[in-house]
């Protein structure tokens, strides 16, 4: 079975915690999209969802920092913000599937770490609360190292995505596939507010036209200068690998100053 | 003494009730568990944002910190911007 739906999502925190912070319409449309995302992902129905975010200190910190994680628990607790306004609860996971998951990955030469205990932020919970609210589906998180140097390539991440799509190719479960994170933003620093639209826009023609080749060419320092925030984009570079072959099209794009991020919402056909 | 050092104390700080409660409670004995510099140890103890900010703790340890202190965004972001005017 290959995958059955897949999309690109922004997990910023003030999504949920400051819903009505921008102008009523944008948040509308915003919201709009996502129930859109939800309705096709409910359609495909997925018996698991594989969703990649970025870890932001929830589950590792600089004693020990994972370029990727897979979570191969039988459940989750999150989010782990109770500030959040997403409610607190155990999300089941998908043990086997997961397991299946690292095998492949170990076979083609990605020794993925995994874990037995993840706890979910903002980063999984915020897209999982519009797309799974009721937590029926099972998930299974691969986690990724955008946060501190060094990080992970952008090719490695495509690359992960390309044995990781094969593996679910051949896997008989239906599984949707999620990425979480960016587009540009820069929490906490001094440069925290800026949006680079130009930026974020040329990354979707890029995603829209299936480029692999041009999503995997951004350094580390291009997308630093839009915003720590930015090296989150690996998620999404991720899942383009998972899709490779398939379009990618863009339901919603702003950049939404109330939640100082570059907003963008993304399904592949 | 190592900036690793500054970032474990305010990642013990942000995630933990219990360090974060003896931090607040007997904040001398805690920062000295960490074996910080002096310039580290008063940045922590004054709160100096920009101080920390500078010898480079993670923005996403170093905000959270701030906010578990009661600082606003704006008082947050003027402090880290002091004397720096480019990103305003």
């Amino acid at each position: 079975m290959s995958v059955t739906f897949a999309c690109s999502v922004s997990h910023t925190p003030g999504i949920t915690a400051w819903a009505e912070a921008p102008p009523a319409e944008l948040k509308e449309r915003f919201y709009g999209a996502y129930g859109e995302l939800r309705t096709m992902l409910e359609a495909a129905e997925p018996e698991a969802i594989l969703i990649v975010s970025s870890e932001h200190f929830a589950n590792f910190f600089l004693d020990c920092m994972p370029a990727f994680t897979l979570g191969v628990a039988q459940s989750y607790f999150g989010p782990i913000e109770p500030w959040l306004k997403v409610e607190q609860g155990v999300t089941p996971g998908e043990p086997e599937l997961a397991e299946r998951l690292l095998q492949a990955c170990y076979a083609a030469g990605f020794e993925l770490n995994y874990a037995n205990e993840l706890k979910l932020d903002h980063g999984t919970m915020v897209p999982l609360s519009f797309l799974n609210p009721d937590r029926k589906i099972p998930v299974v998180p691969l986690i990724v190292n955008c946060m501190t140097y060094p990080l992970p390539q952008l090719s490695r991440c495509y690359e992960l995505g390309t044995v990781i799509g094969k593996a679910l190719e051949a896997d008989p479960r239906r599984v949707a596939v999620v990425a979480a994170g960016g587009l540009s933003h820069a929490p906490g620093e001094r440069m925290h507010g800026q949006i680079d639209t130009e930026f974020d826009r040329r990354f979707l023609e890029r995603l829209q036209v299936g480029d692999g080749e041009a999503l995997q060419s951004y350094s580390d320092s291009e997308l630093e200068k839009r915003g720590l925030g930015t090296h989150e984009i690996r998620t999404w570079v991720t899942v383009a690998g998972i899709n490779a072959g398939r379009d990618a099209r863009v339901l919603f794009y702003e950049p939404i100053a109330a939640w100082a991020t570059g907003c963008g919402l993304v399904c592949y056909e | 003494m190592s900036i690793y050092q500054v970032q474990k104390l305010i990642q013990s700080v942000n995630r933990d009730p219990q360090s974060r409660e003896r931090y607040f409670e007997h904040k001398e004995d805690f920062v000295n568990e960490f074996g910080l510099s002096d310039a580290e140890a008063s940045a922590i103890s004054k709160l100096d944002i920009y101080a920390l900010y500078e010898m480079g703790v993670h923005p996403l340890l170093l905000r959270p910190f701030t906010i578990i202190h009661g600082v606003s965004e704006p008082d947050y972001l003027n402090a880290i911007r002091e004397g720096d005017d480019s990103c305003l």
